[in-house]
């Protein structure tokens, strides 16, 4: 356990040292935020109440959902196609570690980084352009929390088992794009999914990719009765633990069709 | 005791051809033309505590290949292999607990941090105690300098020291089997020394048992008790350097100066060339000595200098390498 703590400590200091791209990133997601920010607007355009949410929640929505992109950024499908591409994967290979542990580790650094260098400055900058993001009620941000943290290990199962792709088709081309397209929409991290037609949205709904995005999001403008919290919490931990059972039978098949490039 | 043994190990890569040009790439769509090739090709070997071996082959004859199938991060096809009576495959993360691997044109250093970050992540990942990693850097230093450059970020250091680095990083946990891939790739003379005084101290001191690929034939005189020649995927020489040279060279070349220009014959020995008064001799070994040469020689005319040459470690090698693949 000290050791996948001390890659995630080690991949923070490194990530300090380039501090150059911080800027960039909080401008263009700025420039993000403002452009959805009056997107919803626009489309309200005054009305109170759609599909049972208001314009105020809507833009908490859209906020929480930027920064929560932000944070969900996952190094590990490139990282492992990376390290196929140049032959190191052998030397993540030649440690008695786990390496999707380590691997984890990495991006859970990269997810803290992101928190202080990202999140926190654009959690400033949107307060300050549309008022500040409240969470429905303290109970609900808790829930939230919990939920976050589940779509968080959901998002980095997905982006594991694409990664592990990389073990035998060396390049990935497009795919990683295609991916995270189909996500941002599926996820409702753009759109609510209750802005879509009813049988559309039940299916999606039993997808995975909700509960990355949607559940939490909706427990943090209060969109949800306890009782569905409670449904649709216990929904995504199912699929937290199913996901993690093909993670890990892919896992293996995976470590077995390692090619090694060069050298 | 062996404490690596490899069985019959193949491994058989899947080759799809390639056709040339646009056409060709639209029927590759449809139509594969796979080939198998095979890296490795039935070999077997042991390696027992304590030896230094070299495992040498001319590019591509499956070297690397055999080191990341002993270290566990390749399947092989078949075969089987068994290090310190386990299986890298089927227990990786036990038997590379005991495993060092250096690979010369690969760092596992980390490129950003000071180089004694790197060391920190290891004694973590290996769960070394403290009075162990104390002992072990001290040790490192003494033969290696590392705390000249330990608080330098990686990227600033030279090949030499990024090497040294690397070397001392594979040995922090003391294991007893080191896997060590070209580790003088690319090093000036200074650094190609330092490499091999490392080599030979941490064998005489752990009696750390080393595999060693390398181009450098040097790095093979100066270390190697053993010598395992492997080519198009299958071994073609194993054994001592002397009994190769024995076997395959076991020609020498006596030099001898006279006082005055003169022809000497020998029935054992064959006269190759005659310069004013030098003249070149190629006899063998197992035949007549080279006492007892020179002092028929010298019966004859008199002596006044004697030169005398071993086979050349590169001609020996170059004719093994064209022996395996006739």
């Amino acid at each position: 356990m000290k050791a996948y703590l001390f890659v995630t400590k080690i991949r923070i200091q490194s990530a300090l040292a380039y501090r150059f791209n911080v800027i960039s990133t909080i401008l263009i997601q700025c420039l993000l935020m403002f452009a959805m920010a009056c997107f919803w607007k626009a489309a309200y355009g005054g009305t109170g109440v759609v599909s049972g949410t208001g314009e105020q929640d809507m833009l908490t929505y859209t906020m929480i959902s930027i920064i929560m992109g932000n944070l969900l950024t996952m190094g590990v499908e490139g990282r492992i196609e990376g390290s196929v591409r140049t032959g190191s994967v052998a030397l993540d290979m030649l440690k008695p570690v786990n390496i999707y542990g380590i691997y984890l580790a990495e991006d859970l650094g990269d997810m803290a980084v992101a928190f202080f260098q990202i999140a926190v400055p654009l959690l400033i900058i949107g307060s300050v352009m549309f008022g500040f993001p409240a969470p429905a009620s303290f109970v609900c941000f808790i829930i939230f929390l919990l939920s976050f943290s589940i779509g968080y290990f959901i998002n980095w199962i997905l982006a594991g088992l694409l990664g592990m792709c990389a073990f035998r088709v060396i390049s990935m081309g497009p795919i990683r794009n295609v991916k995270g397209f189909i996500m941002k929409l599926l996820s409702g991290s753009v759109i609510p999914l209750w802005f879509f037609p009813d049988g559309f949205r039940v299916f999606l709904e039993f997808l995975p990719f909700v509960n990355i995005y949607q559940l939490p999001l909706g427990i943090y403008i209060g969109r949800y009765t306890f009782e569905e919290m409670f449904w649709r919490t216990a929904l995504q931990m199912f699929w937290c633990m199913v996901l993690w059972l093909i993670f890990h039978a892919a896992q293996k098949k995976a470590a077995a069709a390692v090619l090694i490039q060069g050298g | 005791m062996n404490i690596i043994k490899v069985n019959h190990l193949v491994k058989e890569y899947k080759k799809i051809k390639k056709e040339k040009g646009l056409k060709g790439a639209v029927k590759n769509l449809f139509v594969q033309d796979i080939e198998y090739v095979r890296a490795v090709d039935d070999i077997s070997f042991g390696i027992e505590k304590g030896d230094i071996a070299a495992y040498i082959g001319p590019n591509g004859a499956g070297k690397s290949t055999t080191v990341k199938m002993l270290s566990g991060i390749m399947q092989p096809s078949s075969g089987e292999i068994l290090i310190n009576g386990m299986s890298p495959q089927k227990e990786r993360k036990r038997v590379v607990r005991n495993l060092g691997v250096v690979f010369g044109q690969r760092s596992q250093l980390n490129w950003n941090l000071r180089l004694g970050e790197t060391y920190d992540l290891l004694k973590r990942i290996y769960q070394i105690d403290d009075a162990l990693y104390e002992k072990n850097v001290k040790m490192l230093d003494e033969i290696f300098q590392i705390s000249e450059f330990i608080d330098t970020p990686v990227r600033q250091l030279s090949l030499g020291q990024r090497m040294r680095g690397d070397l001392a990083a594979a040995m922090l946990h003391s294991p007893e089997i080191l896997f060590l891939d070209e580790p003088t790739i690319g090093l000036d003379v200074e650094a190609k020394y330092s490499v091999r005084k490392f080599i030979k101290e941490i064998n005489a001191r752990n009696k750390t048992t080393i595999i060693l690929t390398t181009h450098d034939l040097g790095d093979v005189q100066e270390l190697c008790r053993r010598l395992i020649i492997i080519n198009n995927g299958k071994i073609i020489e194993d054994g001592s350097l002397d009994e190769l040279a024995d076997r395959i060279a076991p020609y020498r070349r006596l030099i001898i100066d006279f006082y005055h220009p003169a022809v000497v014959r020998h029935p054992k020995a064959e006269l190759i060339s005659v310069d004013e008064a030098r003249a070149v001799y190629k006899f063998r070994k197992d035949e007549i000595t080279a006492a007892r040469l020179i002092e028929d020689i010298s019966r004859t005319a008199p002596i006044k200098e004697v030169g005398l040459q071993e086979a050349k470690i590169d001609d020996i090698i170059r004719t093994a390498y064209h022996a395996g693949q006739a």
